[in-house]
C-alpha cells in the first residue's frame, strides 16, 4: 500500500464527501471537490491516482468531469458515482473511454476501498511500464505501421448477432475494408475463434438464453487481446454500466448507427487490439485481471459457457489433427 | 291544406295562385237547399223531390181537366141547345107558313081559300109533329136549358091561335100568330143565352150561332113578315102607309142589315182558323150560303128599286110573294146548314178538348210514373255506386287493392268509385314499395345494429385503453414522484451506511488495541515482562491509526453526520408524507405555500441539476382544496418546467391573492412551446415526447383537478424564452366538490 497515493473525491454533497473521505483517509491522501471546476485544479495540481466522482451534479456533470481529467491525467484511474441513470451520458463517457468504473449508488464500502486498491496498483504499474519506455497508453492517433511478433492476420473482424441477415449485411459492407467474418450463433463463435485468431468482435448481446455480457467475457478471458465492441438496438443502462465494469468495452454502439460510425470504431479497434498485442500492459482490464483476479466479477453462466468454448476448440484441434494427418 | 274552414255552406270553388281549391266563403242562395240535401238520405231526397214535382202536376192536372171539363160542359151544352132548337126552328117556318095560309084563306078567293085550307091542315099536321118533337126535346132538355115555361107559353099560345083559327078576324089571327111567331123567336134566343151558345167563344162557331140564333130566325121573321104584306097585296088587297113603309123599306131594311150581318159572319167564319182540327164552315153552309145570298139579293130586289112608299110598278107582288117564299126556303137550308157547321164545331171542340183531357189525364200520370221510375233508377244506381265504394274502401281497408271493383255508373259519383280503383292500384304500389323499403331498412338495422356492436366494443376497449393510460400516468407521476424521493433518500442512506461501516472499521481498531492493552496489562499484572516490548509496539502500531488528535473528532464528525443523514431521510419521508397528503385526503382549506414547498422537495432530484428555484410567495395563501391533487399539479408544472430547461436555467415562482382567487404563477426559461401547440398541451394523449416516453394526459389530468376545483390554468410561451403557467383557485368554495380524478377524466 503506497502511504503516499492521492485520490480526488468530487461531489456536490458535503456529506458524501465526507463520509467517503473518511473511508479512505487512512490508506490515502484524499483531495475533495465539491464541483467539476475545483476538481480539475486540484488534478492540475496534485497526482490524483484516482478519482471518483458523481453523476449529478450542478454545473458539469460527472462524466465531463472525467473526460477533461483523461486530457489532463490520462493515466488518472477514473471511475463514477451513479444513481440516476443518464444512459446518453453513461454510453458517450463508455465511448469516449473515459471510465473504468461505474459505481452505484448506494456504494458498498468494501467495494469503495477494493475499487480504489485496483486502480491504484493500475496506475503504478502503467506509470511504471511508461518509464519503462513502452508505447503510449491509450492512444486515439492515427495507426502506424506496427510490427506484430505474434503471428495473426491483419486485423480481423468478427460480427456476431442472432440475426443472420444483419450478420450477411454488416459482413457485405464491411468486406471491402476489414477481413471481416460473421456468425449468428454463439457456439459458431467460439468455433470461429478457436479456428483463427479474431482482432475485433463486433457482437450484439440479446442472445435471448445467454446473457450476452458474459458470452463476450468468456471470449476476452479467453483470448484477452480481442478488442469487444457492442452493437446493439438495446439502450439499457445497467447493460451499460456492465459491459464497462465487467468487460472494459471498448466500444458501446447503439443501433441505428451510420456505416461511418462503425467503420470508424474497426479502425480504432484494430489499432487498439494491434497496440494490446504489442504491449499487454496497456490492456487495462487484463492489468486488473492480473493484479486483483477477485475482483473481477464471475458469473455462474460464464464457466457453462467455457465448458462450450473449450468443446470448441477441442473439436477444432481435433479436426486439424486429423487434416494434418 | 286548405287553410279555410270548409263548411256545407260554399258554393263555387275556385283554384287560388297556389293551386289549393279556395271555396267562396259565404252564403249563397243554394246554400239552404245544399244544406237541406246535405242532411237528408237519397230515399228521402227522391221522395221530396218527386212530391215537389209531382203536386203542382197533380194541381195543373186537376185544373185543366176541370176547366176542358168546364169547357167541354159549355159545348155540349150549346149542343143541347142546338138540339132544342132544331125542332122550335121547324115549328117557326111551319108557323110562319100557317100564318101565310091564313092570310091567303082569310084573305084570298075562293080558290085559294081551298089551296089554303088544305094547306092549313098539312100544316097543322107539320105543327103538331113539331110540337111533338119539341115536347120530347123540352122533357129531356127543358129544365137544363130552361125553356119549359116559355114553352108551355108558345103551345099554349099555338094552341090558342088554332083553335080560335075559324072564329077568328084575320087581323086577329095574324097577330096572334106573329104573337106565337115572337115568342117562338124569343124562345130560340133564350135557349141560345142558357146554352151558351152566345158565349161561344170561337170566331166561326160564334157566327155561325149568331146565324141561328138571332139572325135567321129574325130574317124568317120578318121576310115571312114582308112577303105576307106582299101576299095582301097579290091578294089585291090595299096596305096602310105604314104598311108600305115596312114593306118597302122598314122590312127589306131590317132584312138587309141582318143578312149583312149574316154576311160578315160567314166571311169571319171562312177565315177563320180553327184550332180544333174542325170542319171548315164554308165545305158546310157554302152551297146554301150561296143560295141564301142569292135569293135575300133576289127578295131585296124587289123593292130596291122602289123609292117612295108606294108601289110601283116596278113591285110584282106574286114575284115578290115568290121571291119571298124563296129567300125564306134559303133561309131554312141555311139554319139547317149553319146549325149544322155549327153543331159540327161544336163537336170538334168538345173533342178536342175531350182529347186534352184524356191526354192530360193520360199523358201526367204517365210522367210522374217516369218521373218516379227514373228517380228510382236514379236512386237505384247511386245506391249501387255507394255499395261499390263502400265495397272498395272495405277492401282498401283490408290492403286487398289487388282487384278492381266494377263500377257499372258512368256518372260522377262513379269517377269517384274509379279513384277509389286508382287509389287502390296506388296502395298495391305503395305497398311493395314500402315493403322493399321496409326490407332495406331491416337491412340498414341490422348493420346498424352490428355496427353499433362493433362500436360499442370498440369504445369499451377503449375506455379500458384510457383508463390504463390514466393509471399508468397515474404510475408514471407517482413514479415521477418516487423516483425524486428515492434519489434524495439515496445520498444519506449511502453515506450513513458507509459511515457506519467506517465506524465499524475504528470500532474495531479500538477493540483491537483494548485487547493489546488488556494483554499487555495482563502481561503486567502476571509479570511477563519479556513480551511487553513487543506488545506495546503492537499497541503503537494498532493504534497509530487511531491515536490522532482528529480521530475523535473523525468520530463524532462521522456519527453527526450520520444522524444528519437519518434526519434528512426522515425529513425526505416527512417530505413524502406531506407531499402525497395520504392522511389527509379530505376537501379542506389548505396552505398552498406550503405545498409548493413540498412539492419543490419532491422534485428537488430533477431540479436541482438543471435551475436555480426563486421564490416569491404571498406571505399567506391558502383554498379550500384537495391538498393531495393541487400537489400533483404543481410537480407536474415544475417537473414539465425542469425538463423544458436545456442546460442550465431558472424557474421562478410566485403566489398571491386577488380578487378572491389564490393565483400561482410557475414560469420557466426552457425552451418554449410553439404557438400551435399552445392550444393542444391541455388535451388528452398530446405530447411531443417520443412513444413510450410520456403518456401526454399529464396536463391533461392537471386541467382537470384545476376545473374540478372550479379554477383556471392559463399557458402563455414563446420558443426559445420560456413558459409561464398561470393557475388560479378559489380561496372559497361553494360546494364540496367530491369525484375522483379518473372518474371526472372517464366521465
Amino acid at each position: 500500500m503506497s502511504s503516499e497515493s492521492h485520490i480526488l473525491l468530487v461531489d456536490d454533497e458535503p456529506m458524501v464527501l465526507s463520509s467517503l473521505s473518511r473511508l479512505l483517509e487512512d490508506d490515502y491522501v484524499v483531495h475533495t471537490a465539491n464541483g467539476g471546476l475545483q476538481a480539475l485544479e486540484v488534478v492540475k495540481r496534485e497526482p490524483i491516482k484516482v478519482v471518483i466522482s458523481d453523476q449529478r451534479m450542478p454545473g458539469m456533470l460527472g462524466h465531463e468531469v472525467l473526460r477533461h481529467i483523461k486530457h489532463i491525467s490520462p493515466n488518472t484511474i477514473r471511475m463514477l458515482l451513479t444513481g440516476y441513470s443518464d444512459l446518453e451520458a453513461i454510453i458517450s463517457s463508455v465511448n469516449a473511454g473515459e471510465i473504468f468504473r461505474y459505481i452505484n449508488k448506494p456504494w458498498k464500502a468494501d467495494n469503495i476501498c477494493n475499487l480504489v486498491k485496483l486502480g491504484i496498483q493500475i496506475y503504478d504499474r502503467i506509470t511504471q511500464l511508461q518509464a519503462k519506455g513502452h508505447a503510449k497508453a491509450e492512444s486515439q492517433k492515427i495507426p502506424t505501421r506496427v510490427h506484430i511478433e505474434v503471428e495473426e492476420k491483419h486485423g480481423s473482424v468478427l460480427f456476431v448477432d442472432y440475426d443472420e441477415s444483419e450478420v450477411k449485411m454488416l459482413v457485405e459492407k464491411f468486406s471491402k475494408g476489414f477481413d471481416v467474418s460473421g456468425v449468428s450463433s454463439i457456439d459458431e463463435a467460439f468455433k470461429e475463434l478457436a479456428k483463427r485468431p479474431v482482432s475485433v468482435i463486433v457482437s450484439n448481446i440479446n442472445f435471448g438464453d445467454v446473457d450476452g455480457i458474459s458470452f463476450l467475457n468468456t471470449i476476452r478471458q479467453e483470448y484477452p487481446q480481442v478488442v469487444t465492441v457492442i452493437l446493439t438496438e438495446v439502450k439499457d443502462a445497467t447493460l451499460v454500466i456492465r459491459s464497462i465494469n465487467e468487460l472494459n468495452v471498448f466500444k458501446y454502439l447503439v443501433k441505428p448507427t451510420s456505416d461511418d460510425i462503425i467503420e470508424k470504431t474497426l479502425s480504432e479497434a484494430i489499432e487498439k487490439n494491434k497496440l494490446y498485442t504489442k504491449a499487454p500492459d496497456t490492456n487495462i482490464r487484463q492489468t486488473a485481471e492480473t493484479i486483483a483476479p477477485e475482483m473481477m466479477t464471475k458469473k455462474i453462466e460464464e464457466s457453462t459457457l467455457r465448458l462450450r468454448l473449450r468443446a470448441a476448440q477441442a473439436l477444432l484441434s481435433k479436426t486439424n489433427l486429423r487434416n494434418e494427418s | 291544406m286548405s287553410r279555410h274552414r270548409t263548411t256545407a255552406n260554399e258554393d263555387s270553388t275556385k283554384v287560388s295562385s297556389n293551386g289549393f281549391e279556395k271555396r267562396k266563403e259565404g252564403f249563397s242562395i243554394f246554400t239552404p237547399a245544399i244544406k237541406l240535401m246535405n242532411n237528408l238520405k237519397y230515399p228521402i231526397k227522391f221522395a221530396l223531390i218527386s212530391v215537389i214535382l209531382d203536386i203542382p202536376s197533380l194541381l195543373l192536372l186537376v185544373l185543366l181537366t176541370t176547366v176542358r171539363n168546364e169547357a167541354i160542359d159549355f159545348g155540349q151544352k150549346e149542343r143541347l141547345g142546338l138540339e132544342y132548337n132544331e125542332p122550335v126552328k121547324e115549328l117557326l117556318f111551319h108557323v110562319a107558313e100557317h100564318r101565310q095560309a091564313a092570310l091567303i084563306y082569310f084573305e084570298g078567293g075562293e080558290s085559294e081559300k081551298n089551296v089554303a085550307k088544305k094547306l092549313l091542315q098539312e100544316l097543322q099536321s107539320k105543327i103538331e109533329i113539331d110540337i111533338t118533337a119539341i115536347d120530347n126535346v123540352d122533357n129531356r132538355l127543358g129544365d137544363i136549358l130552361e125553356g119549359k115555361e116559355k114553352w108551355a107559353e108558345i103551345r099554349t099560345l099555338w094552341k090558342a091561335t088554332k083553335e080560335s083559327l075559324w072564329k077568328s078576324s084575320p087581323e086577329k089571327s095574324y097577330a096572334d100568330h106573329s104573337q106565337v111567331i115572337d115568342k117562338i123567336v124569343l124562345l130560340l134566343a133564350h135557349i141560345g143565352d142558357i146554352s151558351n151558345l152566345v158565349l161561344d167563344p170561337d170566331i166561326d162557331s160564334y157566327y155561325m150561332m149568331d146565324g141561328v140564333i138571332f139572325r135567321i130566325p129574325l130574317l124568317v121573321e120578318k121576310i115571312s113578315e114582308a112577303r105576307d104584306l106582299g101576299q095582301r097585296v097579290a091578294l089585291g088587297k090595299e096596305l096602310s102607309s105604314e104598311q108600305l113603309a115596312k114593306l118597302i123599306f122598314v122590312l127589306p131594311g131590317i132584312v138587309e142589315t141582318t143578312f149583312e150581318g149574316i154576311k160578315l159572319g160567314v166571311s169571319k167564319a171562312y177565315d177563320f182558323k180553327n184550332i180544333y182540327n174542325g170542319p171548315k164552315v164554308k165545305d158546310i153552309i157554302n152551297h146554301e150560303y150561296d143560295a141564301s145570298v142569292g135569293a135575300i139579293r133576289a127578295f131585296l130586289a124587289q123593292t130596291k128599286p122602289i123609292r117612295t112608299a108606294a108601289l110601283d110598278s116596278t113591285f110584282n107582288p106574286k114575284q115578290y110573294v115568290e121571291a119571298g117564299n124563296v129567300a125564306l126556303a134559303a133561309m131554312r137550308k141555311l139554319y139547317a146548314a149553319e146549325a149544322k157547321a155549327l153543331d159540327q164545331l161544336l163537336i170538334a171542340r168538345v173533342d178536342a178538348f175531350t182529347f186534352q183531357k184524356r191526354l192530360m189525364q193520360v199523358g201526367v200520370p204517365l210522367v210522374w210514373v217516369l218521373v218516379i221510375y227514373l228517380l228510382v233508377g236514379f236512386y237505384r244506381s247511386v245506391m249501387k255506386t255507394v255499395s261499390s265504394l263502400d265495397e272498395i274502401s272495405k277492401k282498401l281497408v283490408k290492403g286487398d287493392t289487388e282487384e278492381r271493383v266494377v263500377l257499372e255508373a258512368k256518372d260522377e259519383l262513379a269517377s269517384v268509385g274509379e279513384s277509389f280503383n286508382t287509389i287502390g292500384q296506388a296502395l298495391v304500389q305503395r305497398n311493395k314499395e314500402l315493403e322493399e323499403n321496409k326490407k332495406k331498412l331491416e337491412e340498414s338495422l341490422r348493420l346498424l345494429e352490428e355496427s353499433y356492436k362493433k362500436l360499442e366494443e370498440s369504445n369499451a376497449r377503449i375506455q379500458e385503453q384510457q383508463a390504463q393510460l390514466i393509471q399508468s400516468e397515474k404510475m408514471a407521476s407517482l413514479g415521477q414522484m418516487v423516483a425524486g424521493i428515492a434519489h434524495e433518500v439515496n445520498t444519506p442512506l449511502g453515506f450513513v451506511r458507509n459511515n457506519i461501516e467506517v465506524l465499524d472499521k475504528n470500532q474495531r481498531r479500538l477493540l483491537d488495541v483494548l485487547e493489546r492493552y488488556r494483554d499487555l496489562r495482563d502481561s503486567l499484572i502476571n509479570g511477563h515482562l519479556d513480551e511487553l516490548e513487543a506488545k506495546l509496539v503492537g499497541i503503537i502500531e494498532a493504534s497509530k491509526k487511531i491515536d490522532s488528535a482528529s480521530f475523535s473528532e473523525k468520530i463524532q464528525a462521522l456519527i453527526a453526520e450520520s444522524l444528519d443523514g437519518i434526519d434528512r431521510i426522515q425529513q425526505l419521508v416527512l417530505d413524502l408524507k406531506n407531499f402525497s397528503r395520504l392522511d389527509e385526503a379530505a376537501f379542506k382549506e389548505t396552505d398552498l405555500n406550503q405545498g409548493l414547498e413540498s412539492t419543490l422537495k419532491i422534485a428537488n432530484n430533477i431540479v436541482k441539476y438543471k435551475a436555480e428555484v426563486i421564490k416569491d410567495f404571498a406571505p399567506e395563501l391558502t383554498a379550500e382544496c384537495y391538498p393531495a391533487r393541487i400537489n400533483q399539479v404543481f410537480l407536474n408544472i415544475i417537473t414539465n418546467a425542469a425538463q423544458a430547461i436545456e442546460g442550465q436555467g431558472k424557474i421562478w415562482i410566485k403566489t398571491y391573492k386577488e380578487n378572491g382567487m389564490a393565483v400561482i404563477k410557475i414560469r420557466d426559461n426552457g425552451k418554449g412551446i410553439p404557438q400551435e401547440n399552445l392550444k393542444k398541451i391541455f388535451e388528452p394523449f398530446f405530447t411531443t415526447k417520443d412513444v413510450g416516453q410520456g403518456t401526454g394526459l399529464g396536463l391533461f389530468i392537471v386541467y382537470k383537478i384545476i376545473e374540478q376545483h372550479k379554477g383556471t390554468i392559463t399557458v402563455q410561451s414563446e420558443v426559445g424564452k420560456g413558459t409561464e403557467f398561470t393557475i388560479k383557485l378559489p380561496i372559497k368554495q361553494s360546494n364540496q366538490i367530491s369525484k375522483p380524478v379518473s372518474t371526472l377524466i372517464l366521465n
